[in-house]
Parts: C-alpha cells; sequence; structure tokens
C-alpha cells in the first residue's frame, strides 16, 4: 500500500468512526439538567487545605500526587515550556526516573529502571489515556509520537510497576501524557522554531463550542536535519513530519465527555529507501460523578497506523479499545475502584527477505478485569491493595497484584513502601519473528516463549521540610525471572526465558526555590543491574540485548526570572557510561533565554549540547550518531 | 469478557504451577477480605477526594471574601449581603449557589448573581470573570478598580490584563496568584495570610 492510500484509508476509517461516535455519544449523552454538585463541605476547608485538594483527573489515577504511594515525578506545562524542547522524548529528559538516549535524529531508547534499548519493552506510554506502545515488540516508535507541547498540561513519570492498574508492560513504568481540556485551550497560539537541526511551526485554535463545551484544532509540522557520524560523515535520517488533530471537551454540573484524534504522516529518510510512517486515532471517553459521591469512567479508541522500512517490512496496524472503571466508597474508609476493559489489534504484515512476522496477518485480542481498594488505617496510614488480571493471546491469564502502604508522618512528611508483580507478556516479535525471511533461519518463532516476569520492592519518602523546598527518595529493589535469552537450536536460535537477576537502585529528586525569581531543580539516579543465564541454559546474545545502561545519571536546573520579561534556563546532565556496545560517559550543557516584549509574545533562544560541542548517547562506535550543539529560535504568539 | 471466559473453556487441565499460582490468586482474596472486614468498621473518612475543577473554585471565591477589605462605606448597612458576580462560568455559579446556601460571611448573607458583561457592577463586591470570558477582563478590570470590586480570574496571563487574584491549576491543585498593584488600584486590602498562601505576589508599584 503506498502512504497516499494508506493515508487515505486511515482519513476515512477516522471519519466512519467521528461520524459513529457522534451519534452514538449524542443519543448517550445527551447533556442533563444541571444540578449543583455536592461541594458545600469544600467551604469548611482553609485556604491551604483547598490549595492541596486535587482537581479530579481524567487519569486512572486520580490519586493526590502528595499521597501517592509510587515513585511518581510530574513533569509541569511549566518545565515543559522552560525546557525549550520541542518533542516528546525531549521533554521526557526532564524526568529524573526516566533514562533518555537518542541513537539518531529521529530514534530514541527510553526506559525507567534499566532494560533501555531503541526497542525497550518494559515501559508503558500513554497519551491521553491512549496506549501507544505497538504489539509487534512491546514497545514505542518514538518518532510516530508527538502531541503540541503547549497544550500539554502535565506528564506524570511513574517508575516501577504500575501493572496493577495498567496491565502487562507496565514492568518498569508508566508515562502518562496528560493535555489541557479544550476549554484552557480557546484562542490561538502560534509557535514558529528555526534552528540548524530542526525547524518547524505549529497553530492550534480553540474557542467554546455551545453553553458547556470547547474544542481546539491544532496543525504542526516539522523538518529534521540529517545527523553525523562519529567520524564527520553524514548520516541519512533527516525527516519531515505533519499532524493535524482536534479535541473538544463537554462539562455539565456531573460529566464530562471528551473526543479528541490526530492524523500525521512523517517521511524519514534512511537507506535504502525512505521509511513512511502515517496513522490516525480517534477517542471517547466519558465521566459521570454521582450524587452519592462515586464516579464512572467510560473510554474507547481506535487507532491505525501504518509503518513502512523498504526492504524490512511494511505493517497496518489497528487497534480498537475499550474500557471502563467506576470509583465507590462501599464502607467509611474504603476507596475502590473496579474496572474493565478489552482490546483488540489486527496487525497485517507484508514480510521481506530480510525477516517475517508469521502468520503475517494476525488478530490479538486482551481483555482485563483489575479492582484496587484504598483503605485508610488509623494513625494516618493508607494501605492499597489492588490486582489486574489480563489475558493475551499467547500466554492466556496474568495476575497482576500489588500492595501498597502510604504513612503521612506529619503534614510534610510521606513514607510509602509497595510490593508488586508485573508480567512482560510477549508481543509479536518473541514468538512469530523469523530472520531472515526465508530458510536458512538465523532466529526462529517459538511459540513457547512466555511472560517475562519482574517482582519489585519499593521504598520511599516525600518531605517537604521548607515550603520552598521539596525532596523525594525512592529505593528498588527488582527481581526478574524469564528474561529473553537467545537460545540456539539447529535450523535456527529462538527466543527463550532463560534469563534472571535483579536490579537495585536509588531514584533522588528535590526541587528547591531560593528567592522568588530562582528555581533550582536536581535529580539522580543510579542503580546495578545484576542478570545472568540461568544455570544450564545457553544464551548467544540475549543477555546483551536486554539493554545497556548507564549506572548512574544526574541532571541538574536552573530556572532564573531575570525579570518578569525574562527567563534564563540552563540544564547540566550527566549520564554515566554504557558498557556493551561501549558509549562514553557525556556531560551536556542546554541553556535557553526567553524575552517577553508584549504581553502576547514570546520569543526564545534554545542552545542545546552548548558544553561539549559533540557527544555521542546510543550505539557502537563505527555506526552511532555523535550530536552536535544545536540553536533555534522559537517566537510564541497568543490570543 | 468473551474473550476471559473462552480462554478457560479452551484450557483443558490446569498444571501443577499454575494450580499453586491460582491457589496464591485465592488466598489473596481471602486476606483481603478479612482486611476489608477489619477495617470496614470506624476507619476515618478522607475528606481530600479529588473534587471538580469548579468547585474547587467556588470554594476559593467563597473563602476570598474573608480575607479582603473592601472601602469604608462599600456597605451601606449592616447585615447587608456581600453580592459575588459570575460571568462566563455557569458551573462555578451552581456551585457557590449550592456551597454558600446558609453560609454568612461574618454577619453577612452570600448572594451569588450570575451577570452577563454588560450588567452594572453596583453592589458587586467580588467578581469572578470565567475563562469563557476571558476576552471582556482588560474592559471589567477597568470599571472592577473604579468601583473598589475584587476581580477575581482564571486565565493564563489574566494579571497583565488588570486581574487582582488569578485561580490557575498547578500540578492538579488550584492555586492563585496576586496582583497587589491592581487591588490597590480598586482601594482593596487584602490580608497578608492570603498573600502568605498565594503562589506569587506582584507587588504594588
Amino acid at each position: 500500500m503506498t502512504r497516499r492510500s494508506a493515508a487515505v484509508h486511515a482519513l476515512r476509517t477516522t471519519l466512519a468512526i467521528v461520524a459513529i461516535a457522534t451519534s452514538v455519544i449524542a443519543a448517550a449523552a445527551a447533556p442533563p439538567p444541571p444540578a449543583p454538585v455536592n461541594v458545600a463541605s469544600l467551604a469548611d476547608l482553609s485556604l491551604e487545605q483547598l490549595s492541596n485538594v486535587e482537581v479530579t483527573s481524567v487519569s486512572r489515577h486520580a490519586e493526590s500526587l502528595a499521597d501517592a504511594p509510587a515513585s511518581i515525578y510530574v513533569i509541569t506545562a511549566e518545565d515543559i515550556r522552560r525546557s525549550g524542547a520541542t518533542s516528546i522524548p525531549e521533554v521526557l529528559r526532564l524526568a529524573p526516573n526516566l533514562i533518555v538516549a537518542r541513537a539518531d535524529a529521529n530514534q530514541y531508547a527510553i526506559s525507567a529502571r534499566g532494560f533501555n534499548n531503541v526497542l525497550a519493552n518494559k515501559l508503558l506510554v500513554l497519551i491521553d489515556g491512549r496506549t501507544v506502545y505497538t504489539p509487534l515488540f512491546s514497545g514505542v516508535f518514538w518518532e510516530a509520537q508527538d502531541v503540541v507541547l503547549e497544550d500539554v498540561e502535565r506528564i506524570e513519570v511513574i517508575s516501577g510497576p504500575g501493572a496493577a492498574l495498567w496491565g502487562a508492560n507496565a514492568v518498569n513504568g508508566v508515562i502518562n501524557v496528560i493535555t489541557r481540556s479544550a476549554a484552557e485551550t480557546r484562542g490561538v497560539l502560534a509557535t514558529a522554531v528555526g534552528g540548524n537541526l530542526e525547524s518547524g511551526a505549529r497553530a492550534r485554535y480553540g474557542a467554546a463550542l455551545g453553553d458547556n463545551g470547547a474544542y481546539r484544532i491544532y496543525a504542526k509540522y516539522f523538518d529534521r536535519a540529517a545527523s553525523e557520524l562519529s567520524n564527520g560523515a553524514p548520516l541519512r535520517d533527516s525527516s519531515k513530519r505533519a499532524q493535524v488533530g482536534f479535541r473538544a471537551d463537554w462539562q455539565w454540573s456531573r460529566d464530562t465527555l471528551t473526543v479528541q484524534g490526530d492524523g500525521y504522516f512523517g517521511d524519514i529518510d534512511q537507506v535504502p529507501a525512505t521509511r513512511q510512517i502515517a496513522g490516525g486515532n480517534v477517542l471517547a471517553r466519558w465521566s459521570r460523578r454521582f450524587d452519592d459521591g462515586t464516579s464512572l469512567d467510560v473510554q474507547t479508541y481506535y487507532d491505525q497506523t501504518h509503518r513502512d522500512h523498504p526492504s524490512s517490512f511494511l505493517e497496518n496496524l489497528g487497534i480498537f479499545d475499550i474500557e471502563a472503571q467506576y470509583r465507590l466508597r462501599p464502607f467509611a474508609g474504603h476507596d475502590v475502584l473496579v474496572g474493565a476493559g478489552y482490546r483488540y489489534a489486527r496487525d497485517r504484515v507484508v514480510n521481506s527477505a530480510a525477516q517475517a512476522f508469521v502468520p503475517p496477518d494476525r488478530s490479538l485480542s486482551w481483555s482485563n478485569a483489575f479492582v484496587q481498594d484504598e483503605i485508610a488505617l488509623p494513625r494516618d496510614l493508607e494501605l492499597t491493595i489492588g490486582a489486574k488480571v489480563e489475558t493475551n493471546v499467547f500466554t492466556g491469564a496474568e495476575f497482576l497484584p500489588n500492595v501498597r502502604l502510604g504513612w503521612r508522618a506529619s503534614s510534610n512528611d510521606f513514607v510509602w513502601g509497595a510490593v508488586s508483580r508485573a508480567v512482560r507478556a510477549p508481543s509479536r516479535i518473541d514468538r512469530e519473528l523469523d530472520v531472515p525471511g526465508n530458510p536458512p533461519f538465523a532466529l526462529v518463532g517459538n511459540d513457547t516463549f512466555v511472560s517475562e516476569i519482574a517482582t519489585a520492592y519499593e521504598l520511599g519518602y516525600r518531605t517537604q521540610p521548607l515550603p520552598a523546598l521539596s525532596w523525594s527518595i525512592t529505593l528498588f529493589h527488582e527481581r526478574y525471572d524469564r528474561l529473553r535469552s537467545i537460545e540456539p537450536r539447529v535450523g535456527g536460535a529462538v527466543f527463550a526465558n532463560a534469563i534472571e537477576g535483579h536490579t537495585t537502585g536509588v531514584e533522588t529528586w528535590a526541587t528547591w526555590r531560593f528567592s522568588p525569581i530562582w528555581k533550582v531543580s536536581a535529580g539522580l539516579t543510579t542503580m546495578r543491574e545484576r542478570l545472568a543465564v540461568e544455570p544450564g541454559a545457553v544464551d548467544a546474545g540475549g543477555l546483551a540485548a536486554l539493554g545497556n545502561d548507564p549506572s548512574t545519571w544526574w541532571s541538574l536546573r536552573s530556572f532564573v526570572d531575570i525579570t518578569p520579561q525574562h527567563d534564563f534556563d540552563v540544564t547540566i546532565r550527566h549520564v554515566g557510561a554504557l558498557a556493551n556496545p561501549a558509549v562514553p560517559a557525556y556531560t551536556a550543557v542546554d541553556a535557553r533565554l526567553a524575552w517577553r516584549p508584549a504581553p502576547r509574545w514570546e520569543i526564545a533562544l534554545v542552545l542545546t549540547n552548548l558544553f561539549p560541542v559533540r557527544h555521542a548517547e546510543w550505539g557502537p562506535q563505527a555506526a552511532r550518531v555523535e550530536f552536535e550543539r544545536g540553536a533555534s529560535v522559537r517566537v510564541q504568539w497568543t490570543l | 469478557m468473551d474473550a476471559l471466559i473462552g480462554h478457560w473453556l479452551m484450557r483443558p487441565r490446569l498444571f501443577a504451577r499454575e494450580r499453586l499460582r491460582w491457589g496464591a490468586i485465592a488466598l489473596c482474596v481471602v486476606g483481603y477480605c478479612l482486611v476489608l472486614v477489619a477495617w470496614s468498621a470506624p476507619g476515618p473518612s478522607p475528606d481530600d477526594a479529588p473534587q471538580p475543577e469548579f468547585g474547587i473554585k467556588a470554594a476559593f471565591l467563597y473563602k476570598f471574601l474573608s480575607y479582603v477589605e473592601w472601602r469604608p462605606g462599600t456597605f451601606k448597612e449592616a447585615g447587608a449581603p456581600v453580592v459575588i458576580g459570575v460571568i462566563g462560568a455557569k458551573d462555578v455559579a451552581d456551585s457557590l449557589r449550592a456551597l454558600t446556601e446558609g453560609r454568612a460571611v461574618g454577619d453577612r448573607p452570600v448572594e451569588v448573581r450570575e451577570l452577563q458583561s454588560t450588567d452594572s457592577l453596583n453592589n458587586v463586591h467580588l467578581l469572578f470573570v470565567g475563562h469563557a470570558a476571558s476576552s471582556r477582563i482588560p474592559a471589567l478590570a477597568t470599571v472592577a478598580q473604579q468601583r473598589g470590586t475584587l476581580l477575581v480570574t482564571d486565565s493564563e496571563g489574566a494579571l497583565d490584563d488588570g486581574s487582582m487574584i488569578n485561580l490557575l491549576v498547578r500540578q492538579s491543585r488550584v492555586r492563585f496568584e496576586v496582583s497587589l498593584d491592581a487591588a490597590e488600584k480598586g482601594g482593596l486590602k487584602l490580608s497578608s495570610r492570603l498573600l502568605g498562601i498565594a503562589l506569587t505576589v506582584r507587588p504594588a508599584h
């Protein structure tokens, strides 16, 4: 299929779904008469207490961050703006509990708590509730994911298993990109970026939609320059990408409804011929708060992606997903969340001489049900017990439980601990991949590959000793079993489950606002990985393929409001050496200077890799990219 | 759920290891039930459950009334109501009515009025302009300053347009920033306690 016909197909599918979704929604969710919510008790709270009440989030985890018994780092809209970043992977560098390595102009290796790889498969990523991992390898094609960063409200980065709520694949972390409601993005936003590494523009328009609604539409485009190899030779990895989308939100007194969608296509230069990606999605989410304090959320989406890697494979993937969750308080002190979901994927691959997915045309489905109870115990203890059962077509039912205990030791101190079990269910690459596409095979599909298992033990402490200073530390120990190994066999090696081991580490970060105009934040993660082939088993390269991780990485950021119209921000980040293939440690300095000459204008100068001028982040020396100094000017106008 | 059930029908037998696993699950469920029973009786009911944004904003507006001192002579008589006007935020107005019912600030009852931007601000003591009407803020700010009305908004950058208190959502919480400059131009005094909780305070010139 050509890109054009794929794009037309995606567009047609999207339009059909929008039409169906609109009629269903119109029938099901005619605006109910507004009724005052039971908010009277809020009037009894002090101003300080009010400042700490969490706004209902449409995300699954509507928990107050200060009391969440998990290692969560939140990237705020302000952090994103002041980072000067232009892509989701670059923004994710702000999270101290993530390791981000850029492989070339478009590809990234991103993971939490180790196992980093461009095909990393232990992190679950959601954009407005839509899971963006591919069932091809359980990871994320980062080049295909984009949003208008100015419209992002926050990004929640949870390191450690989130499987009890989020399901298989949330093994080492969950990333939740949450965009603002359309009600908060009314007006015009236009941004143009010009620089030596990337140029582009984005525009958004938002307005009211009837008495209770609002919508926004956006379009964006960028053109990224090719990178250079370490010997100075140019690499063919330049890219162009365009995306359009919309979001509409309605809010009545008890109900909220969101309908949103995106469509994109991109051309990425590579050897031997351009890699092409295209896709579209449409999502609807409805929430109702009942008078008795319970609430119901239902979300459904369809996501179509097309990907053509010439001489390697071509894929058309359609995913349908629906899930519902109900929150109730059956007894005093119990906050219960129950839910269920179903997901269906139709994956059609066109194979090549280089590799083959067998069968090329595949239907996959997942079903899940979960329950979680947050129990308020005496002495300010809160116990969370939750479990999810999720089925997949490869291994059947997987059980994903966790237990968490939080203790609010004082109004400024919070201690928590957790034990959880997560699995990484097999994906197509684990069971159905042949390399090359025809015999004799070097690697051949194996239907005995089973889920990788992780058991995590975590202990954390968060404190705010001064109003302007906050600090968080998490200790983790994760035990892994049945990790993916490569077992040599006559007729072709297969993926097997013969690696085991553990990781142990510390994640810590702090933010200190020294003065009204100067804020400093710092983050550090250090960890040890001990992985080995099980006694008696043979592994031919599986261990090295699991990941290539630094043992330590840290960052230091300074944000200065020189005047109300001027910001000056500097970031220093350090990533330790990678072992196999060897990549030297590096320290990079980025800076941003912004000026708001008039209320609606912002002009920013963003410098990346200021010192040293070049560094590499990923890959064997002969083939790896060295990133050069980047300079860009961004002009933004809002109305 | 069909897929879940279908899957079990297709499974001829459970292996010993899986029996062990499901045994462990059963144990977890029983253990959980015990915890449920043990702690369901008197446990404290957390009052900090997430709330809709408009409800929290309404509560802030009500609380602000206690931390502001209007110009002398603003209230003609003892016991006259303190009036909150709302423009462009029906949900906030509805919540405010529910929230202030039967409540008073000092000896004054609270009255909530939904206004159009052309309505008079006479006898309105606090005016909330929702982001749906954010384009009206500069014009309303001028009037609010003349009449000594406390102007509260919830639009990014509204302090630049003359707002006195601007509500913002930061890290899923409703916070606020204050312009002392704008408040003083309106002859309003804001208590230091209010300023202490503000995210930022823009000083008076």
